[in-house]
C-alpha cells in the first residue's frame, strides 16, 4: 500500500501544555530520523525501532545540552500516523520544550496543524472512521475510565461488537430478499415466526448497547451532581470535603452562598460536576430571587441530587417543608441520596425516622472529620450506575454519534417488527431492514447488495 | 434474404459498396433493440448476423420477464423497445409473480412459444425501414484516431459504419462442453465467431472468459404429467406491453417436479466425467444458476432441488427441464433425469451443456455502452458480462439509442439508478467487477420501492417520445392515466366515510370500526382493506384500471416509505452532481490505496458518487478523493485568479 509522504515533517508537543513530570514532543515524517539525529546524543538507526533509548538532547549547534531524555523511533507504516516517526520523552518544562521544537523547526520541520497527526493517520489507512473518532475521544477523554472507554472503541471493540449485530442482520436481510428476489413460487421460504424472535434478540442487543451510552456519557461529559438543604446544613464543607479543596466560601452565616457554585472533582472515575445552590429555604419560601431560579433549573439538569440535613438536631419546620419539597419536586424525577451530615456532633433518632420515610439512600457523614465520605463516594457511584455498572470488557457507548445511528437503526429494526406481526408487505420490512443496517453502516463501513447477494449465494442453494 | 455483396473469396480486402450509419453485429435480443432503435432513429443500420433463420432465437430457457427482469422488459417498453410486445404476440403463458410480497416487487414473467418468437423477431426486422440483414460474420473492425470507420466481415470485406454495436452473445471465441467432450460453438448446433476478440484486444481491449449452461430438452410425449404438481396460468393475463390490449394465444401450464437421493446419487457418480469438476472449465458461471451437480455437490443436506418444467411452444414438443442444467456426459444426463418423478421414460431432444466464451469486463464502457477508448464502438449485452434476454434486451436499446442521438449529434439518454432497473443495470456494470454473469435482480435497486413494474410507463416514457422512439398516442394515454391517478388522489383526500359506509366493510376484512366520519384517505392505510372495496363504500365511480388503482392504493399505504426513498435519492444526486474532472490525475493522491487507484483509472468515474459505488474502491478512499478533489479544485481556482 502506497503510503501518505508529504513532503514536510511535523512536530508538536503531544501532552498538555504546561509543567509537569514529562512531556511528549513528537514528530512525524520522512525526515524525522535524520532530524532527531542531528539533536540527540546518539545515533538512531531504523533498527531502533520501537525502542525506547536514553540520551541526552542538544542544539543543533551542539554548543548546549537543552535535556535529558528518552526518544522512541517508529518506522513507518508501523507508527501512528504510517509514517516514520519520533517521539522525545523531555522533562515537562515549557521552556525545554519550547526550545527542542524551535531547534526542530529550524533544522526544517513545521509545527503541526491541529489533528494533523490523527489527519496523517487517516490519510495512510492507519484508521477507519470510527477509529478517527475515537483518537479525538481519547485526546478529550477528561478521565481514566473514559480513556479506557476511547482506548477499547480504539481497538475496534465497537467495529467487533456492531459487527456482529450487522452480520445477524444480513443474515436475517438475506432471507427477506432470497424471497423477493429467487422464490418464483410464493412458497414461504422462512418462518415468520423464528425471524421474529431473531428479530427481537437484535433489538435486545441493541438496546443492551444503547444502555451502556446512559453510563457512557457520564463517563465521557461528566455527571452533574446537584447540593442541596437548609442553609448552614453544612453544603459547601462537604462540597469542600469532595473536592478536598478549599473552594466555596465557608460561613456560619446562613445564606453564605448566594448563588451556586460549581466545582469539578472525581469520585470513582467519574468526571462529577458539583453545584452547590442557594440555601432550600428561599426555594421553600418561593422568592424570586436567580439563585432559586437556577436551583430549580439545576435539579432538572442534573443525574444526581444529594438532600443534606444536619444528624445532631430535631428537624424543624423547614425540615419538614424541605422534605415535602423533596418529595414533590424531586423523587421519581432524578436520583436523590439523603446526606445527614455533621453525625461528629450526635445522632437525634428522631431525625432518622423521618427521613427513611423518604424511602431512599440515607448516608451518616461529617464534612468537617471526613467520617464516612468514602462510603459516601461509593452510594454515589452505586446509584449513578445502577445495577449496570460497566464491566471492564465490556463497550460501552460513548459516542453521540453512534448513538443516534444504533437509534435509528433500533427504530428501523422495531418497525420491521410491528411489521412482520402486522403482516406488512414484504417488500417494506425487507427495506426496514435495510435501512437497519444502512445506520450501522454509518458507524463501522458500508453494507452493499453485493454483500447480501454474496451471502444468499453463500449459504443459500439458488436457482430452479 | 439475400448477401448484400456477393464477395470473391480473395484474401484482399473488398470495400463494400454500400455504407451504414449504424452497424449491429449479432442477431439476439441485445441486436434486435439495438438495431430497431437505430433504424427508428433513422439512422441507416445493417444487422449482421451469421444466419437470418437465427434472429431471436431463445438459447436458453422460453420464459420472458421474470423477478426484476420482468421490470426491464417493461422499461424497455416504455422507451420504446420491442421486446414486450413480442412477448405478448407468442405468449402462451403469464403468471404475475410476487404477487404476495408487495407492488413493489411483483415481476411479470411469460413462457413464450420459442419458434414463434423467433419468427415474430424475424418478421419485425424484415418490415423495418432502415434495416437491412447481412448473413456474415463480424470478425474485425477499422479505426482510425481512435473511431470506428468499419466493421470487417468474414474476414477481409470492410463494411463502413459510423457506429458499430457488438451484440455476441455467447458466439466469441465460445466452446460447448458435454462430459469430456468440447467443441467450438457459440450456441448447439451453430459456428463461434472467431477473430473479433483478438481484433479488440489488438486494439487495446482486455478480454475474459465466462462460463454458462443449460438443461436438456426432453419430449413432452415422454412424461408423465399424471402425478406433477401443475402450475396454471394467470387468468386474465397481463401483458408485459403498455400498448397490448389483450393476450391471443391459448394458454398452457408449467408442471413442477423435484429430484430425489437417488438422482443425487447418479449425478455424482458422473463427477470424475464433468468438464466443471475435471478443471477444463476456466469461465466462472453464475452463483444464482448453478448447474444440478453444483447444487448436489455444494448443498450436499438438501433432500430435493425443485424442477420446473417449460414448454417450449403449442405446436413443439420440446420441454426445457429449469433447474436441471448441466455438462454431465449424456449417459449420467438421461439417468439421472430418468428418476425424477414423471420423468422415468423421458426421451432427450437435446443435450444439456456447458459453453463459455469472450467477454469483455464492462469497465471499458461509459454510461452510454460506447467505449472509453473508441469512439463509435459499443458493446451490449453477454459481451459486457451480463445473462438474460432481458438484461441484454436493455442494454442492445440504450446501446442503439445512444448510436443514434450520438450521430444525430444530441445529448446521450443515461438513465440513473433513481430512475429505472435499466440505469442501475448499466451503473452495475461498469462499476462492479463483474465475477459472474451478471442478472438483475430488485435487490440491486436501492430505490426498488419507486422502481415498480406498473409505472415503468409514468417514469420512462417522457423519454422515449422525447428521443423519438415512442409514438405520442401512446405517451398521450400515459398521460391519461397519470391525470386519472391525479384525480383519484384528490378525491381521496376529499371524501369521509361514515360508520354506516364504513362498519360493514371493517366487519368483513377484520378491521377496527370507526365511531365517527373518517376520511377515505386514512381509512386506506390499513392494509388489510382493498382500495376497490372502499371506493365503492364511498360511491366514488369506479372503472378505474387496475394500474391505476394499484398505483393509487400504494403511494397512498407507504407514503412514509416513499417520502424516504425520495429524500435518499435526493441525497443520491447530491454526491452525483459532485463532479470529477475529465483531466483529474488519480496518480497525484498518494494516500489512495494501490486497488482503489487502479479501479478509478479503469472505471474513470465522472462524479464522486459513481466513484463511491466502484467495487474495490474503499469508502476510506473516497474520503480521500474528497479532500483531493478540493485541493484540486482551488488549485484551479487560484491558477484561474492569476490569469484574469
Amino acid at each position: 500500500m502506497k503510503r501518505f509522504d508529504s513532503e514536510d515533517t511535523i512536530v508538536a508537543l503531544s501532552t498538555p501544555y504546561g509543567k509537569g513530570a514529562i512531556a511528549v514532543v513528537r514528530m512525524s515524517g520522512s525526515q524525522s530520523l535524520s532530524l532527531v539525529n542531528r539533536l540527540f546524543s546518539r545515533q538512531l538507526k531504523k533498527q531502533d525501532h520501537r525502542r525506547a533509548v536514553p540520551g541526552e538532547i542538544w542544539t543543533a549547534s551542539r554548543r548546549q545540552m537543552l535535556d535529558e531524555c528518552v526518544t522512541t523511533f517508529f518506522q513507518g507504516p508501523q507508527s501512528y500516523t504510517g509514517e516514520d516517526l519520533v517521539e522525545i520523552s523531555c522533562h515537562g518544562n515549557p521552556v525545554i520544550i519550547d526550545q527542542i521544537i524551535q531547534e526542530l523547526i529550524q533544522l526544517g520541520a513545521r509545527v503541526a496543524q491541529p489533528g494533523e497527526f490523527t489527519q496523517r493517520a487517516f490519510l495512510n489507512h492507519k484508521m477507519d472512521l470510527s477509529q478517527a473518532e475515537a483518537v479525538a475521544a481519547v485526546i478529550e477523554a477528561k478521565t481514566r475510565r473514559g480513556l479506557a472507554c476511547s482506548l477499547r472503541q480504539l481497538e475496534g471493540g465497537i467495529s467487533q461488537t456492531i459487527g456482529s449485530i450487522r452480520d445477524e442482520l444480513i443474515q436475517l436481510a438475506s432471507l427477506l430478499e432470497i424471497n423477493l428476489d429467487f422464490n418464483e413460487d410464493d412458497i414461504q421460504v422462512y418462518e415468520k415466526k423464528a425471524v421474529e424472535t431473531r428479530a427481537l434478540n437484535l433489538l435486545e442487543q441493541i438496546d443492551h448497547l444503547l444502555h451502556t451510552y446512559d453510563y457512557g456519557r457520564l463517563y465521557q461529559e461528566g455527571v452533574k451532581l446537584l447540593l442541596l438543604g437548609k442553609p448552614n446544613v453544612g453544603k459547601s464543607s462537604l462540597l469542600n470535603m469532595l473536592a478536598q479543596k478549599d473552594r466555596a466560601l465557608v460561613s456560619d452565616v446562613p445564606g453564605t452562598t448566594r448563588d451556586y457554585i460549581e466545582e469539578f472533582i472525581q469520585i470513582e472515575g467519574f468526571p462529577i460536576q458539583i453545584v452547590d445552590t442557594a440555601g432550600i429555604r428561599e426555594t421553600l419560601d418561593m422568592i424570586e430571587d436567580m439563585g432559586v431560579k437556577r436551583a430549580l433549573t439545576h435539579i432538572e439538569s442534573s443525574d444526581l441530587v444529594l438532600a443534606i440535613f444536619e444528624s445532631h438536631r430535631q428537624l424543624d419546620r423547614d425540615d419538614c417543608r424541605f422534605i415535602e419539597y423533596l418529595k414533590s419536586n424531586v423523587k421519581g424525577k432524578v436520583p436523590f441520596i439523603v446526606v445527614l451530615n455533621k453525625q461528629d456532633l450526635g445522632r437525634d433518632a428522631g431525625v432518622l425516622e423521618h427521613l427513611h420515610g423518604l424511602e431512599t439512600l440515607l448516608v451518616e457523614v461529617s464534612a468537617k472529620t471526613g467520617a464516612n465520605l468514602p462510603e459516601l463516594k461509593d452510594r454515589i457511584k452505586q446509584t449513578l450506575l445502577g445495577d449496570s455498572a460497566a464491566e471492564q470488557e465490556e463497550i460501552v457507548i460513548t459516542n453521540a454519534r453512534h448513538k443516534e445511528a444504533l437509534d435509528l437503526s433500533r427504530k428501523a429494526l422495531q418497525k420491521f417488527v410491528t411489521g412482520i406481526q402486522s403482516g406488512v408487505d414484504e417488500v417494506i420490512l425487507a427495506s426496514e431492514l435495510r435501512s437497519a443496517l444502512d445506520y450501522l453502516g454509518e458507524i463501522v463501513g458500508e453494507i452493499s447488495s453485493e454483500d447480501l447477494l454474496n451471502h444468499i449465494f453463500g449459504q443459500f442453494c439458488i436457482g430452479k | 434474404m439475400y448477401r448484400e455483396v456477393d464477395v470473391s473469396r480473395e484474401t484482399q480486402e473488398v470495400v463494400l459498396n454500400r455504407a451504414y450509419d449504424i452497424v449491429i453485429a449479432g442477431g439476439g435480443h441485445a441486436g434486435i433493440e439495438a438495431a430497431l432503435a437505430a433504424a427508428r432513429l433513422g439512422m441507416r443500420t445493417a444487422l449482421v448476423t451469421l444466419r437470418h433463420d437465427t434472429i431471436g432465437k431463445m438459447s436458453c430457457n422460453p420464459a420472458i420477464g421474470g423477478l426484476a427482469k420482468g421490470h426491464l422488459v417493461r422499461e424497455i417498453d416504455a422507451l420504446g423497445g420491442e421486446m414486450a410486445k413480442l412477448t405478448d404476440a407468442v405468449g402462451i403463458h403469464f403468471k404475475m409473480l410476487n404477487k404476495s410480497k408487495g407492488p413493489a416487487v411483483w415481476s411479470p414473467r411469460a413462457q413464450a412459444d420459442r419458434l414463434a418468437y423467433a419468427r415474430a423477431a424475424q418478421r419485425v426486422i424484415l418490415d423495418q425501414n432502415n434495416l437491412k440483414v447481412i448473413e456474415a460474420s463480424v470478425t474485425g473492425l477499422q479505426v482510425i484516431n481512435g473511431q470506428v470507420q468499419a466493421a470487417v466481415l468474414n474476414g477481409n470485406e470492410v463494411l463502413p459504419c459510423r457506429a458499430l454495436i457488438l451484440t455476441c452473445g455467447t458466439f466469441l471465441n465460445g466452446k460447448i462442453y458435454i462430459g469430456l467432450n468440447t467443441f467450438a460453438s457459440g450456441r448447439a448446433g451453430e459456428l463461434p465467431a472467431r477473430g473479433l476478440t483478438e481484433a479488440l484486444v489488438d486494439l487495446g481491449f482486455v478480454a475474459g472468459r465466462l462460463k454458462t449452461g443449460t438443461p436438456p430438452r426432453i419430449h413432452r410425449d415422454s412424461v408423465d404429467f399424471t402425478g406433477l404438481e401443475e402450475q396454471k396460468p394467470d387468468n386474465p393475463a397481463v401483458p408485459f406491453s403498455f400498448q397490448t390490449k389483450g393476450i391471443s394465444r391459448s394458454q398452457v401450464s408449467c408442471f413442477i417436479t423435484y429430484t430425489r437421493p437417488e438422482t443425487h446419487e447418479l449425478l455424482k457418480s458422473g463427477l470424475d466425467r464433468s468438464p466443471m469438476y475435471t478443471g477444463m472449465i476456466h469461465g466462472t458461471g453464475p452463483r444464482y444458476c448453478p448447474s444440478i451437480e453444483d447444487k448436489v455437490v455444494r448443498f450436499a443436506d438438501k433432500e430435493r432441488h425443485q424442477l420446473f418444467l417449460e414448454p417450449e411452444g403449442i405446436n413443439h414438443p420440446e420441454i426445457y427441464v429449469n433447474g436441471f442444467a448441466t455438462s454431465l456426459p449424456e449417459d449420467i444426463q438421461l439417468k439421472a433425469l430418468r428418476s425424477v418423478p414423471g420423468m422415468e421414460k423421458a426421451q432427450i431432444i437435446r443435450l444439456g451443456y456447458a459453453v463459455e466464451y469472450d467477454f469483455f469486463p464492462s469497465y471499458q464502457v461509459q454510461h452510454t455502452l460506447e467505449t472509453h477508448d473508441i469512439g463509435g464502438l459499443y458493446f451490449a449485452g453477454q459481451i459486457n458480462g451480463t445473462s438474460g434476454y432481458e438484461e441484454a434486451a436493455a442494454q442492445g436499446l440504450m446501446a442503439g439509442i445512444n448510436a443514434a442521438l450520438k450521430l444525430r449529434q444530441q445529448d446521450p439518454l443515461i438513465l440513473d439508478r433513481s430512475e429505472a432497473y435499466i440505469g442501475v443495470l448499466i451503473d452495475d456494470l461498469i462499476n462492479k467487477t463483474i465475477m459472474e454473469p451478471y442478472r438483475m435482480f430488485t435487490s440491486r435497486a436501492e430505490f426498488r420501492l419507486l422502481l415498480r413494474h406498473d409505472n415503468a410507463d409514468l417514469r420512462l416514457m417522457d423519454h422515449g417520445h422525447r428521443i423519438g422512439l415512442l409514438p405520442g398516442e401512446v405517451l398521450e394515454k400515459m398521460q391519461l392515466k397519470q391525470q386519472r391517478i391525479n384525480s383519484l388522489l384528490e378525491k381521496t383526500a376529499k371524501i369521509n366515510l361514515s360508520p354506516v359506509q364504513f362498519n360493514p366493510l371493517a366487519a368483513e376484512h377484520k378491521s377496527t370500526p370507526i365511531s365517527q366520519s373518517t376520511p377515505l384517505r386514512q381509512l386506506m392505510r390499513r392494509p388489510e382493506i382493498p382500495l376497490q372495496a372502499l371506493l365503492e363504500a364511498g360511491g366514488v365511480s369506479n372503472g378505474y384500471h387496475d394500474d391505476e388503482l394499484v398505483h393509487v392504493e400504494f403511494i397512498t399505504k407507504y407514503e412514509g416509505y416513499l417520502k424516504r426513498q425520495k429524500e435518499l435519492v435526493a441525497k443520491f444526486k447530491k454526491i452525483e452532481e459532485r463532479p470529477i474532472p475529465a483531466d483529474f490525475d488519480y496518480r497525484s493522491v498518494p494516500s489512495l490505496s494501490n486497488e482503489s487507484r487502479e479501479k478509478l483509472l479503469q472505471v474513470r468515474p465522472a462524479s464522486l458518487g459513481q466513484a463511491s459505488r466502484i467495487s474495490g474502491v474503499r469508502h476510506s478512499d473516497i474520503t480521500v478523493l474528497m479532500i483531493f478533489l478540493e485541493k484540486y479544485a482551488r488549485q484551479k481556482s487560484d491558477v484561474s485568479r492569476e490569469t484574469s
